[in-house]
C-alpha cells in the first residue's frame, strides 16, 4: 500500500517535472483526438450493412458479421491482384527507396554551389506533374510513332511496341515512380545532410580521410536515422502503391499485368452503387496488413539498434 | 502502474469524445428519418389542397445543388424572368464536375443536401436506395397542375420505371428530345471531300454494305486523298479502341449484356458472332485501317483525330447538336472544309439489315431533399413546366424576343447577333450560357428541332441526321434497351455488371492478340460461372 | 584567386563523373518535361496531327488564355494563397509542437502518445463520419473547413520528430542550467537547429496545401471560396468534349490536353518562386553557428 502510494507520488512528480512536454503535446494530441479519433466509429461500417436513414451507429450488423470481408475474396482474380500488390509493393520499395538517397549523395558531392541549386530545383519538376499528364507523356514518348521510336528509327532500328509489352509495364511503373518522386524525396536527405556539422568533415580531412570515407563515416550516419524512418514508413505503405499511377498508365492490353487490389476493386465496383460496408472492410484489411508490415519493420530496425517510428 | 493509469485516462478521454461524436450523429439521423416521415405526409395533403390557381405571393428563397451554374446566372434574362414571375430566388450550391460522385454520395449519406437537387448521371440502384432511405421527398402523384411535365411522363416509359413503391422520387431529364430519338445516335460520319477526290460520287447519306465499306477504307489507305502519309487513319472510333466493343454490337447486339433466348436470359458474349466481330476488327487493325496506338486512347481521342482531319470515317455518337458542333469544328480545323464535305454512311451488315439499338431516354434527374418545403417543390415544378412552353423554348434557343431576335408573320426567325457574340466569352454569351438553366429540367437538344432555327443548318439536320434515321427505319435489326435488366434489376447487380464491364477490355486484348480465339475463350471460361449465376438470378426475377 | 586555385586543385575524376551523371539525369528529367511545356503552347490541331513536335510551328498562348479567361481565376489564386499561408502556419504550429513533445524522453505516457499518433496513419473513420464532424463543428461552407481539419500530416511530424531526437541532449540541459525557460529553449535553441527540416516541411506542406482540391470540393459549395486547383479542374472538365454541350468560342475549340499542360505550369510557378528562398537553409553550416552562440 505504502509502496503504491510512493509510486503514485513519484509518477505525479515525474508528470509535474515534464509538464512542459505535455503542454507541447496538447495541441497536436487534442487535434488528433478531435479529427482522427472521434470519427473512428466509422470503422464499424466494415461489419455493418450501411443504411442511410439509420446512420452509421444505427445500421444493422452484417449477417454473418464478416460478410463484407468475404464478398470479394472468393474470386481467383482477387487473389491474383492481392499477391501482385505485394510483389509490386516490394519492387516499389526496392527501386523507390534508394533512388533519392543516391541522388542526394551525388548532389552533396557536387562542387559548384550554383549548379547544385539549379539541379536540385530541376529534379523536383516531375513532382508537379500529375499521373494523368505522365500517362499522356508515356504515349508521346513510347507509342509506335512516339519520340523513342522516332530515335530508334532514325538510328536505323525497328520500332518497338513498348506499350503493348506486358513484361515492360511493371518496370515502367517503377521507373516512372522514381522519375517523378526521387528529386522531391531527395530534399529530405539534403535537409539531413545540411544538419551535419562541417567540423566533422574538416576533422576527417585532417585525419587524411578520402571522399568515400567521409561519405561512409560522416554523411551516411548523418542521414541514416531519416533513411530508416522513411524505409519503415515505406514498408507500412506496401499495400498503397500506385493506384492513381496505374490507372493512368496502363492500357487494356497490359492492365492485367499491373493489377493490384485497388485497381481491381475500382474496376469491379466502378459501375455499381458504392457499398460503404464493403469499401470500409477492404480499407480496414489493407490498413491492418500495412500496420503489421510497419510494426515488423519497426521491430527489425530496433533490433538492429536504429530508431523507429514508435 | 503508471502505464495503466495513463491508458485509463486516455481511454476515458476517447470514450467521452467518441460518445460526444456518436450522440451527435445519432441525433442527426433520427431527426432525419422523422422529418422524412412528417414531410412526406405533409407533401401529400398539400398537393391535394392546391388544385386551383397557383399562388406565388410568398417570396421563396432556396438552394439548388448542381454541377452547372455560373455566378452571373441570376442575370441571364431567362433566369431573371423566371425568378420574377415565380417570386423566388435561389443560390447554387456548386459541385465540381470532377468530384461529383464523392460529394453527392457524402451529402446523401449525411443528410446534407439543400432543398433542390439537380442530379447528374443518375445511377438507378443508388436512386432506389436513396428513395427508400428517405433521402428524397416524393413528387406529388398528381402532376396535372403541370401539364407539360405530365405530358412527358405519359410519353416516356422511363417515368413508370422510376417509381419506387408507386411514387416518383426524381424527375428524370429526357435526352435529345427530338422526333427521331428512338435510335441510339452512334453513326458513321465520313469525309465527302475525300470520297470526291477519289472519284466516288457519294450521297450525303451514302448507303453501303459492310464489304463496300471495307473497300472504301482500303481505297482511302491506298490513295491517301488527304496526303497525310503515316498520319492517316482510315477508320476511327469515338474513344479509340474503347469503342470497338460498342461497335461489335453490329455482329452481336448482346456482346456486353444478356440476351433473351427461348424465354430465358443467357450471357451474350459467348455467342459465336462475337468472334466474327473480333476477327473483323483484327483484320482492320492488322491492315492499318485503325489507329495503331488507339488502345491507349482516352475519351474522344478518335473523334478528335477525325475532327482534326486525320481520319476518313468516324464511328461516334453524333446526335444533332454534336453533329452541328463537329461540322463547325472541322471547318475551323481543316482549310477549305465546307459543311457539305461531311457525310454519313448507313451500313448494312451481311444479313442486309441496319443494326441499331434503342436510345436511352434519360440521363440525369432533378429531385427534392426530404427537408424540402412543399411550396419550394411546387414552385420548382411550376418553373419546369413553364420552361417547356414553346415561348420559353424559343427564348432559350434565340435569346430575348424583340431585342435579340424577331419573328416575321410567316414564322421566319431573324437573329440580331452573330455566332461570335453568342458564344462563350462573347457580348451576348447569356444566350448560350442560360441553357444551363434549362438543363436543370431537360437535358439537351430542344433548340435544334425548332422549325426554321437559324442557329442550325438544314443540311446537317435534315440532309444528314434525319435522312440517316429514316434510312435505318427502312430495314432495322432493332435492339430495344432492356431497362429491366440494364437498370432496374437491383438485387445483385454488382455480381453481373462486373462481368459485363470487363468485356470491352477483353475484346481489345483479343483483337491485339496473336491468338484471338484463345484469348477470348479464356475470358469466357473465367467468367462463365459468374455470368450463369447472374442469369439464374435474372431469370428467377423476370422469367417466372 | 587563391581560393579558386585551391578549388581547381582539388578536382578529382570523381567530380567529373559526378557532374556528367547529374547532368545526364537532368536531361532525363527535362526531356519528358519539355514535351509538357511544348504541349502547353500547342493548338489541338497541331497536337493531334503530330504530338511529338520539338517546337510548335505556330505557338499559341490559347491554353493559358483559356485558364485565365475566367475572371474568377485571380480570386481563386487569392483564396489559395490564403489557404496556403494560414494552412502552413497552422500545420507548422501543430507539427513542431507535437514533434518536439514526442521527441522528449522519459515522461509518463510517452509510448502511448507515440502509438496513438502512428495509429492514425493507418486507421480512420472514413469520409462520412469526418463530414458529419465538420458539419457539427459548423465549418461546412467556411474557409476554416479547408485550413483546420486536415492540418496535421503524421508523416511530416515523424520526420521532424526524428530531427529533434538527433539533437545533442546536453544542449537542453546546459540551457536549463543557464535559466532558460522550456519555451525559450524550444524557440531560440532547438528550433533554429532543425531549420533545414523546418524549411523542408514548409515546402511539403505548402505544396500539399496548394494542390488541395478534394476537401474543398466536399466542403465548399460556394464557388467564391474555391481554391485555384479546384477552379483549374473545373476549367479542364468543361474543356473536354463530354461536358461541352455548350459550344466553345467559335473557331478555336479549347484543347484539354493543352490546358492540362498549361495548368501544370501555372501551378508550379508560385512554388518555384518560393523554393529558392527555402533552399538557402540547405546550405551547410546552419548547425555550427547556432551551437557556438
Amino acid at each position: 500500500m505504502a509502496e503504491m502510494q510512493a509510486n503514485r507520488r513519484t509518477l505525479w512528480r515525474r508528470i509535474v517535472k515534464n509538464r512542459w512536454t505535455y503542454l507541447f503535446l496538447l495541441p497536436g494530441i487534442a487535434f488528433m483526438i478531435l479529427f482522427c479519433y472521434v470519427p473512428m466509429y466509422g470503422l464499424t461500417l466494415a461489419f455493418k450493412d450501411f443504411k442511410i436513414s439509420a446512420g452509421i451507429l444505427g445500421s444493422p450488423w452484417s449477417d454473418p458479421i464478416y460478410k463484407n470481408f468475404v464478398t470479394m475474396i472468393g474470386q481467383d482474380a482477387f487473389w491474383r491482384a492481392f499477391f501482385n500488390t505485394f510483389r509490386m509493393g516490394f519492387w516499389y520499395i526496392v527501386t523507390g527507396f534508394p533512388a533519392p538517397i543516391l541522388l542526394a549523395f551525388l548532389l552533396n558531392e557536387l562542387r559548384g554551389r550554383r549548379y547544385k541549386k539549379v539541379l536540385q530545383t530541376v529534379y523536383t519538376f516531375p513532382n508537379f506533374l500529375s499521373w494523368v499528364i505522365i500517362g499522356g507523356l508515356m504515349t508521346t514518348l513510347f507509342s509506335s510513332d512516339g519520340f523513342v521510336n522516332m530515335i530508334i528509327r532514325a538510328l536505323g532500328g525497328e520500332a518497338y511496341g513498348f506499350l503493348t509489352d506486358t513484361s515492360l509495364i511493371r518496370p515502367m511503373l517503377y521507373a516512372t515512380n522514381v522519375w517523378k518522386g526521387a528529386g522531391w524525396s531527395a530534399i529530405l536527405y539534403l535537409a539531413a545532410m545540411a544538419g551535419i556539422s562541417p567540423e566533422l568533415y574538416e576533422a576527417a580531412e585532417v585525419d587524411g580521410a578520402n571522399r568515400f570515407h567521409k561519405m561512409l563515416y560522416i554523411t551516411w550516419p548523418g542521414i541514416k536515422p531519416t533513411a530508416v524512418i522513411l524505409l519503415i514508413l515505406a514498408f507500412g505503405g506496401i499495400m498503397n502503391n500506385g493506384f492513381d499511377q496505374i490507372l493512368n498508365m496502363v492500357n487494356p492490353v497490359v492492365q492485367d499485368a499491373a493489377e493490384n487490389i485497388d485497381t481491381y476493386i475500382y474496376r469491379k465496383t466502378f459501375k455499381d452503387k458504392p457499398n460503404y460496408g464493403f469499401s470500409t472492410a477492404m480499407g480496414l484489411s489493407k490498413s491492418v496488413i500495412n500496420f503489421v508490415f510497419l510494426l515488423a519493420a519497426n521491430k527489425i530496425a530496433k533490433l538492429l539498434g536504429e530508431g523507429g517510428v514508435m | 502502474m503508471k502505464k495503466q493509469l495513463f491508458s485509463a485516462l486516455l481511454a476515458a478521454i476517447l470514450a467521452a469524445s467518441c460518445l460526444a461524436g456518436c450522440s451527435g450523429e445519432g441525433q442527426e439521423s433520427s431527426t432525419a428519418s422523422s422529418s422524412a416521415q412528417s414531410s412526406g405526409a405533409a407533401g401529400e395533403s398539400q398537393a391535394a389542397e392546391t388544385g386551383g390557381e397557383p399562388d406565388y405571393s410568398e417570396h421563396l428563397s432556396f438552394e439548388v445543388f448542381s454541377i452547372d451554374g455560373s455566378e452571373d446566372m441570376m442575370d441571364y434574362p431567362l433566369v431573371a424572368e423566371a425568378c420574377e414571375k415565380f417570386n423566388m430566388e435561389f443560390t447554387i450550391q456548386l459541385v465540381a464536375w470532377d468530384n461529383w460522385g464523392d460529394v453527392t454520395r457524402t451529402l446523401a449519406a449525411t443528410d446534407s443536401f439543400p432543398e433542390v437537387v439537380a442530379w447528374y448521371d443518375l445511377n438507378y440502384p443508388e436512386y432506389v436506395e436513396w428513395a427508400q432511405e428517405g433521402v428524397f421527398k416524393a413528387l406529388p402523384d398528381d402532376l396535372s397542375a403541370y401539364p407539360n411535365l405530365q405530358a412527358l411522363t405519359e410519353k416516356y416509359t422511363i417515368f413508370e420505371k422510376l417509381k419506387v413503391d408507386g411514387k416518383l422520387y426524381a424527375f428524370p431529364k429526357i435526352k435529345n428530345n427530338n422526333p427521331y430519338n428512338e435510335y441510339d445516335s452512334y453513326m458513321f460520319a465520313y469525309r465527302r471531300d475525300w470520297a470526291e477526290a477519289m472519284g466516288l460520287d457519294y450521297a450525303p447519306v451514302q448507303d453501303l454494305t459492310w464489304d463496300e465499306f471495307r473497300e472504301f477504307l482500303q481505297k482511302v489507305k491506298d490513295e491517301d486523298p488527304g496526303q497525310l502519309g503515316d498520319r492517316l487513319v482510315p477508320f476511327d472510333l469515338e474513344n479509340g479502341a474503347n469503342s470497338w466493343c460498342g461497335m461489335a454490337r453490329k455482329w452481336n447486339p448482346y456482346i456486353s449484356g444478356y440476351e433473351l433466348v427461348d424465354g430465358k436470359y443467357v450471357w451474350g458474349a459467348p455467342d459465336e458472332t462475337s468472334m466474327d466481330a473480333i476477327l473483323e476488327f483484327k483484320d482492320m487493325y492488322d491492315t492499318g485501317m485503325l489507329a495503331a496506338d488507339s488502345y491507349t486512347d482516352a475519351n474522344n481521342a478518335g473523334k478528335e483525330r477525325f475532327m482534326a482531319g486525320r481520319s476518313a470515317v468516324i464511328y461516334s455518337n453524333l446526335g444533332p447538336s454534336i453533329l452541328l458542333d463537329t461540322a463547325k469544328q472541322m471547318q475551323a480545323n481543316i482549310p477549305g472544309f465546307e459543311e457539305e464535305d461531311l457525310g454519313l454512311f448507313t451500313i448494312k451488315m451481311d444479313d442486309g439489315k441496319y443494326y441499331v439499338s434503342q436510345m436511352d431516354e434519360w440521363w440525369g434527374a432533378f429531385a427534392f431533399d426530404d427537408s424540402c418545403r412543399d411550396e419550394v417543390m411546387e414552385r420548382w415544378l411550376a418553373v419546369g413546366d413553364w420552361l417547356l412552353e414553346d415561348e420559353q423554348i424559343e427564348k432559350y434557343a434565340y435569346g430575348v424576343p424583340e431585342q435579340d431576335w424577331t419573328k416575321a408573320a410567316d414564322g421566319t426567325v431573324t437573329l440580331n447577333y452573330t455566332a461570335e457574340e453568342s458564344a462563350s466569352g462573347g457580348e451576348k454569351d447569356y444566350i448560350t450560357n442560360q441553357r444551363s438553366f434549362q438543363k436543370f429540367f431537360i437535358l439537351e437538344g430542344l433548340d435544334v428541332f425548332l422549325e426554321g432555327n437559324p442557329n442550325t443548318s438544314s443540311y446537317i439536320i435534315n440532309d444528314l441526321f434525319k435522312t440517316n434515321m429514316e434510312t435505318w427505319a427502312t430495314n432495322p435489326n432493332y435492339t430495344p434497351s432492356n431497362y429491366d435488366i440494364n437498370y432496374f434489376s437491383a438485387t445483385e447487380k454488382d455480381s453481373f455488371a462486373s462481368v459485363i464491364s470487363n468485356t470491352s477490355d477483353n475484346f481489345i486484348q483479343a483483337v491485339l492478340s496473336d491468338d484471338p480465339e484463345g484469348t477470348w475463350n479464356q475470358f469466357i471460361e473465367e467468367n462463365i460461372d459468374q455470368a450463369n449465376r447472374a442469369c439464374e438470378e435474372i431469370n428467377a426475377e423476370f422469367c417466372e | 584567386m587563391a581560393e579558386r586555385k585551391r578549388k581547381l586543385h582539388g578536382i578529382e575524376p570523381f567530380d567529373i563523373v559526378n557532374v556528367c551523371i547529374l547532368t545526364l539525369l537532368m536531361l532525363v528529367v527535362l526531356i519528358p518535361f519539355y514535351f509538357t511545356v511544348v504541349q502547353s503552347f500547342m493548338t489541338q490541331q497541331e497536337y493531334i496531327m503530330n504530338s511529338t513536335t520539338l517546337w510548335p510551328k505556330d505557338p499559341t498562348l490559347g491554353n493559358y488564355r483559356d485558364i485565365f479567361v475566367a475572371s474568377t481565376m485571380l480570386r481563386s489564386f487569392g483564396n489559395s494563397v490564403f489557404y496556403t499561408v494560414t494552412g502552413v502556419a497552422f500545420s507548422m504550429f501543430l507539427t513542431t509542437t507535437l514533434a518536439y513533445g514526442l521527441s522528449k524522453k522519459d515522461y509518463p505516457g510517452r509510448a502511448l502518445f507515440q502509438n496513438m499518433v502512428v495509429f492514425t496513419m493507418y486507421f480512420g473513420g472514413g469520409l462520412i463520419p469526418f463530414f458529419l464532424l465538420i458539419k457539427q463543428l459548423g465549418m461546412i461552407g467556411t474557409r476554416w473547413s479547408i485550413v483546420i481539419p486536415t492540418a496535421l500530416s503524421v508523416f511530416n511530424m515523424i520526420i521532424l520528430r526524428n530531427f529533434f531526437e538527433q539533437l545533442p541532449p546536453d544542449l537542453d540541459e546546459a540551457a536549463t542550467l543557464d535559466g532558460a525557460s522550456p519555451l525559450r529553449i524550444f524557440w531560440q535553441i532547438d528550433l533554429p537547429l532543425v531549420k533545414p527540416a523546418i524549411a523542408t516541411l514548409v515546402l511539403f506542406y505548402a505544396v500539399g496545401r496548394w494542390n488541395e482540391w478534394f476537401y474543398a470540393s466536399l466542403f465548399l459549395g460556394d464557388a467564391r471560396l474555391w481554391p485555384v486547383q479546384l477552379e483549374l479542374r473545373q476549367i479542364l472538365w468543361s474543356s473536354t468534349s463530354f461536358a461541352s454541350e455548350v459550344p466553345a468560342e467559335v473557331g478555336r475549340p479549347s484543347f484539354s490536353e493543352g490546358i492540362k499542360a498549361a495548368a501544370v505550369m501555372v501551378t508550379m510557378l508560385p512554388i518555384m518562386m518560393v523554393y529558392p528562398f527555402l533552399q538557402k537553409y540547405f546550405v551547410k553550416g546552419v548547425m555550427i553557428g547556432a551551437i557556438k552562440s
